[in-house]
């Protein structure tokens, strides 16, 4: 017995003594290059954010007069830089967004291209997914809504703005990483009806999309818990694949272009998982989802066909993401950032946009591309409320 | 064959006119001397028996002069086997050994069954040593089984020669207790069969209904009890025929009748507490009565006690022999009650409380069997068993309906209705009462008597009735506030009506060895008649089957040195299941199609008008399944082996499943314009006839599996010096199982709004195969002197695969409602609509999975403590060996062998 006590103790210490694993460290260079045709009067003082992935900590730099930036004494690692940048031209402001994502195993000179970001006419402003729960601790997830609001100085019509659901979830690879840059995949796309004159929104003016149009807060068939009051809301989702299980509310109902995971009504992921934008389709639809179907097969063996949509057809984007997502969807042109609401599906909070500034009482918002800092979070959900 | 027939026609001259003598001795105990009472004794090829009386005395007259098999057994005792000649017929001394761990006859391995097919025994003493809490631990003795932990926190299937559950497979097993044949047939305990779907492991039933249901399915293995088991025969291969209604095999369970001292069990794990008192009493006049209980409780993770499963079974058997003295019957009476709980709650910690999911069953089980030794020229015995049992089971969910704001139609007729609206959360509350009973009667007589001098026969024939049905009251649940809300949702309905399963059958077996020089050969042939759900012995609704076996084989060598034993087997069988009531008398499906909605959320105001559609769902097609078996095997013994190889080959067809029936339904849409302050008037509203494509679940026969392999064990003479014992057991198999033998419909979905108007058609057959290798090692040591065996297991799986045969994904055709039919070609899949209609498979998905080898190593270990104390110990996987394994086909990961798990057992005997 004793013996094997001593023995297990002599290879207990060897085992102790393992050598403590090497710390190394590397220098990063990267040069930020700009989008064709653009120039800048001056390159220096860009601020770009580096991010180390694996050990989640980040810090922020500037660059030199070169668009560069020279980091040293980075521990090995997967590490993401960002950066945005605005500036004025002709009177309108041009936000200049870049990605880039670098595995760091080596001293590494690296480039990385900025983008155009586009200045959105109709924005989202409010993003309510995570839903509310019921007094019995069960989820109620009926009160969902995107809000929509015309960030511009003119009257937009609403008509024919369609809101579409990335197919990625965030939180395993997206498949779609390849054709990133031009195209969004997208698995559902809901449309504004109205034959182009229908529906205007004046400035500082929105409007929302409801899954039910319904005062949730208060009709005793609802849930007394949830924040909202979607009764007077302009548009809802009325899913009319099973006769017999949602209820048409008095909102306009939205017509439903594309839906590949249809059920009895649409609903966003409660945790955050879906990533939405509103796009503008060509007048035939039809025509251009059937030409734009790009399958996808999974693993069980099944296959399915999701619709693919031009960058450029992007309106304004919003990745929402659930907390543990790691792998982006939209293109830095389109959303550099991600925003997801901390508290968690059932939370009752949304994410909304920040305030730029207020001009003769119309509000503007920040819209820099960048979800992460235009975005507030864990916010309680006000819709139309514009001094929030 | 002419040797045979001429044999069978010669068999009344030889009973006639043979010479006769008498077989007399004495049973005594060895160690002392003293005579043992109520000891059966056997003439194996006379099939005559008796007991032995006060001084151990056994007396058979007028006995045929020849070579005869003489068994004893007696409870407590060693069984004794022993060949006698004429010679030696009176005064025979049998001194039978109180069993103990210091003889050497102890065994712990399974033995090869005595039929001509597969079949396997399991003793008492064997069965101790796994330590069982299900018959599912016990299965592990089969060759070409794997091991896994004990897990009664699910219901748990019986598997016989399979490599993944399969439903049919499970339910075509016969488990036949003490002659009650338990089975899960009348089992209604769902929510709708009309939304039900078969997958090839089991029956999906709707998430939302969360209690624990095993309709569909095998009887769950949990409910029996292991703790009063004397043997154990498991039939894989060709059954004699007073075995029916089964498809892939039997599981004969003897529990213990006869003398026994007060016994005292306490079993536990990390899961799992068990504890059992038994006993045997023997009354003055001879007879024995046998009592005890037993209690089991378990937790599927014990770190949150919400998951539960509670067991309490009890049985009372009385067992006596009348009329001892000329021709004596033998009665054993046997009384089972058992209750169990299947439990799970929400935690009270978690957000939801008080949600509660729970199957509970009450049971009673009662046989009465026994055989009378007639012994005239026609018949020596008269076999009777009569069996009956009844269960009280109970389903109950109190749930919470989520989801929003739900409308429903209250109406049991077809046609438009008016229904209401619905809070979007509400607590809601579901009863399943089911009273499933059956009986089973059987009763045939036998003759035996040699043939020659050295050939024997047996002849059987008889009938059998079997009855069971359904008497609860059926679905309960408010249908203003239903569990959840769908298109195609269930109303209450009560079992009282449904009629009762039934069938009737005769049967018929002549068994003969016919010794051939030095060689012998066995042959035995039969069939049975069988007359499912029959209106009279000459009409039936569901036909008449017939189910001929045979088995045959022959002994070529039988000797004392060289090559002792060698003889070759084959048989073939027709098995056949009759379908259990769920699938002969499924729900009806209701269809709720809203016609208006006008929702105000005022009561005055607001209007649902339904339009429901009812449909029968019951298949008048159906069938029973049959299972067509074929086997060979080999047997031989040299030196220290002894070695069986079987080969097999089954064929399940027929199988039954649920496959969806879709309606091309029509309905009037009502424009609902009008003020959402105002009630609709139906009769004035401008409408619109509109047609929706909606599927039920019809009962089917349509799955098919195929299973081969070759079934191996060769075991070794104990090393002494060792004192070790090594045995090799194991299987290569392959099944093969088809999903579906006819064409499956399909809609799917247009993702681009609204419905398709064509329903899919697609090609029957796609299939998975399994493919499994395994060799089972153990070592047995015994050590007399210590009191003491420990099993060291190690089971070698080479490797386990499987893939997915091609299947083309393209439907045959597509039809509509009225019967059009369009022919699916190549060319109409570039109409980008029609693209949904085709779901090709991805690559992987045809890749095989093959898992590589990987050992598993366990240990058991019992020791005999003093005169009462026995004590058992085992750990499963104790060197914890378990590699990730990373799957071709989803690239996901996954770890191999069950975890590291381990229990004890404490065993106190007083006298």
């Amino acid at each position: 017995m004793i013996r094997t006590i001593i023995f297990i103790s002599i290879i207990s210490i060897f085992i102790g003594c393992k050598k403590e694993p090497d710390v190394h460290i590397y220098s990063l260079q990267m040069k930020l290059k700009m989008p064709d045709g653009v120039s800048l009067a001056n390159y220096k003082n860009i601020q770009v954010n580096v991010t180390n992935l694996e050990k989640n900590y980040s810090f922020t730099t500037l660059t030199d007069d070169n668009a560069s930036i020279f980091l040293n004494g980075l521990e090995a690692g997967f590490y993401q830089a960002s950066a945005i940048h605005q500036t004025i031209r002709d009177n309108t402001t041009l936000t200049l967004n870049g990605l880039s994502s670098i595995d760091l195993m080596n001293n590494a000179v690296d480039t990385m291209t900025l983008k155009l970001g586009k200045f959105g006419k109709f924005i989202i402003r409010e993003y309510y997914y995570s839903g509310s729960t019921n007094p019995s601790g069960t989820s109620y997830k009926n009160d969902q809504y995107v809000e929509v609001y015309n960030n511009t100085n003119e009257t937009l019509y609403a008509d024919g703005l369609s809101l579409i659901e990335h197919q990625a979830d965030g939180e395993s690879d997206n498949d779609w990483e390849e054709i990133k840059k031009d195209s969004i995949v997208v698995e559902m796309i809901w449309t504004v009806p109205g034959s182009g004159n229908d529906y205007p929104i004046l400035p500082g003016n929105g409007f929302l999309m409801a899954q039910d149009a319904l005062n949730h807060k208060s009709n005793p068939d609802g849930n007394p818990n949830c924040p909202v009051d979607l009764g007077n809301a302009e548009f809802e989702f009325f899913g009319d694949l099973r006769p017999g299980k949602d209820i048409d509310f008095a909102a306009k109902n939205m017509i439903e272009n594309f839906w590949v995971y249809k059920g009895i009504d649409i609903s966003f992921h409660n945790k955050g998982k879906s990533a939405i934008a509103l796009v503008r389709l060509p007048e035939n639809k039809e025509e251009y989802i059937k030409h734009n179907l790009i399958p996808k097969i999974f693993a069980s063996g099944s296959s399915r066909y999701f619709c693919k949509i031009h960058n450029s057809l992007v309106e304004d984007a919003v990745e929402a993401s659930s907390k543990d997502a790691l792998y982006k969807r939209f293109d830095a042109s389109l959303d550099v950032g991600a925003v997801s609401v901390k508290s968690g599906s059932q939370s009752g909070l949304c994410i909304r946009r920040k305030i730029l500034k207020k001009i003769n009482g119309r509000t503007i918002y920040q819209d820099t591309n960048n979800s992460s800092v235009d975005f507030e979070h864990d916010v309680v959900p006000s819709p139309k409320n514009y001094d929030l | 064959m002419r040797t045979l027939l001429l044999s069978l026609l010669l068999i009344p001259n030889l009973i006639l006119y043979a010479q006769t003598t008498a077989v007399q001795g004495k049973i005594i105990e060895a160690d002392n001397n003293i005579p043992i009472t109520g000891v059966l004794i056997h003439l194996v090829e006379l099939e005559k028996w008796t007991t032995s009386d006060a001084n151990g005395d056994f007396i058979f007259n007028e006995i045929k002069l020849g070579e005869y098999t003489l068994q004893t057994f007696s409870m407590g005792y060693v069984s004794h086997k022993q060949t006698i000649k004429t010679s030696e017929l009176k005064n025979l001394v049998i001194k039978l050994k109180v069993s103990s761990y210091s003889l050497d006859e102890i065994t712990v391995l399974e033995t090869k069954g005595e039929e001509l097919s597969s079949s396997t025994k399991i003793g008492k003493d064997a069965i101790e040593h796994v330590q069982p809490s299900t018959l599912n631990d016990i299965m592990q003795l089969i060759p070409g089984s794997s091991i896994s932990n004990s897990d009664l926190s699910n219901p748990q299937y019986i598997q016989i020669r399979d490599i993944k559950g399969d439903v049919n497979s499970s339910s075509g097993t016969a488990i036949i207790i003490d002659g009650i044949s338990i089975n899960n047939d009348a089992n209604m305990q769902t929510f709708s069969t009309a939304r039900m779907t078969t997958l090839s492991t089991g029956i999906e039933v709707p998430s939302n209904f969360k209690f624990p249901t095993t309709i569909g399915n095998g009887i769950d293995l949990r409910s029996i009890s292991t703790d009063r088991i004397e043997s154990i025969e498991v039939i894989t291969g060709i059954p004699s025929v007073t075995y029916g209604n089964l498809t892939s095999g039997a599981i004969v369970v003897k529990t213990k009748s006869g003398y026994t001292p007060w016994e005292a069990k306490l079993k536990s794990d990390p899961k799992l507490k068990l504890i059992s008192l038994n006993k045997g009493f023997r009354l003055k006049n001879g007879a024995f009565v046998n009592a005890g209980i037993d209690y089991t409780n378990t937790y599927k993770d014990l770190r949150s006690k919400f998951e539960s499963y509670d067991r309490i079974t009890a049985l009372f058997a009385y067992s006596t022999i009348l009329l001892k003295d000329k021709k004596p019957l033998s009665l054993n009476i046997k009384f089972k009650s058992y209750s169990n709980i299947d439990k799970e709650k929400t935690d009270h910690d978690a957000q939801v409380e008080g949600e509660l999911f729970r199957t509970s069953e009450k049971g009673a089980q009662f046989s009465i069997e026994g055989k009378w030794a007639l012994d005239n020229k026609l018949i020596s015995n008269i076999n009777y068993n009569f069996s009956g049992t009844v269960a009280e089971r109970e389903s109950y969910q109190k749930s919470f309906r989520t989801g929003g704001i739900g409308k429903i139609s209250l109406s049991t007729e077809e046609g438009e209705n008016e229904g209401i609206y619905l809070p979007s959360s509400s607590l809601t509350e579901l009863t399943v009462k089911g009273l499933p009973y059956s009986f089973m009667g059987q009763i045939y007589a036998s003759k035996s008597s040699l043939l020659g001098q050295s050939g024997t026969h047996k002849f059987i024939t008889g009938i059998e009735y079997r009855l069971k049905g359904n008497n609860g009251e059926g679905r309960l649940y408010d249908i203003a506030n239903p569990p959840s809300i769908s298109t195609t949702t269930s109303r209450p309905r009560s079992y009282k009506n449904i009629p009762n399963l039934a069938s009737l059958t005769a049967f018929i077996e002549e068994k003969v060895k016919i010794p051939i020089n030095q060689t012998m050969l066995n042959i035995q042939v039969g069939a049975r008649f069988n007359n499912f759900q029959p209106q009279n012995i000459t009409k039936s609704k569901l036909g008449w089957f017939t189910e001929p076996r045979a088995n045959v084989k022959y002994v070529l060598l039988n000797k004392k040195t060289g090559i002792k034993h060698l003889a070759i087997n084959g048989g073939i069988g027709i098995n056949y299941k009759s379908p259990s009531l769920m699938y002969l008398y499924p729900d009806k499906a209701y269809i709720d199609l809203v016609s208006l909605d006008h929702y105000t959320g005022n009561k005055a105001t607001e209007m649902v008008v339904f339009n429901t559609h009812i449909f029968e769902t019951t298949n008048s097609k159906l069938k029973p399944s049959r299972n067509i078996k074929k086997e060979v095997g080999l047997d031989f013994k040299m030196g220290i082996i002894s070695a069986n190889i079987t080969a097999y080959y089954e064929t399940l067809s027929d199988g039954f499943g649920m496959l969806k029936d879709y309606q091309f339904l029509q309905y009037n849409k009502y424009d609902d314009d009008v003020p959402k302050d105002e009630k609709p008037i139906i009769s004035t509203l401008p409408f619109e006839n509109k047609q929706y494509i909606h599927p039920y679940s019809r009962p089917t026969n349509n799955k098919k599996t195929n299973k081969s392999g070759i079934e191996y064990t060769v075991s070794f003479k104990k090393f002494d010096a060792l004192l070790t014992k090594l045995s090799i057991n194991g299987a290569w198999k392959k099944t093969e199982q088809i999903y579906s033998t006819k064409p499956v419909p399909k809609l799917p979905i247009k993702t681009t709004g609204g419905q398709y108007e064509y329903v899919g058609m697609y090609p029957a057959g796609q299939s998975r195969t399994s493919e499994s290798m395994n060799t089972n090692l153990r070592f047995v040591t015994h050590s007399t002197k210590l009191r003491l065996i420990l099993t060291t297991t190690i089971n070698l799986l080479w490797y386990q695969k499987y893939y997915f045969p091609y299947y083309n994904e393209t439907p045959l055709y597509l039809y509509n409602k009225t019967g059009d039919k369009i022919s699916f070609s190549e060319e109409i899949t570039d109409d980008i609509d029609i693209l949904n209609y085709v779901k090709p498979k991805s690559e992987n998905y045809y890749k095989t999975e093959k898992l590589p080898f990987i050992p598993l190593c366990n240990i058991r270990l019992t020791k005999e403590l003093g005169q009462n104390t026995k004590l058992s110990f085992y750990a499963n996987n104790f060197i914890n060996h378990r590699p990730l394994y990373r799957s071709e086909i989803s690239g996901s990961y996954t770890r191999r062998n069950s975890s590291i798990y381990f229990g004890a057992e404490l065993k106190i005997s007083i006298k």
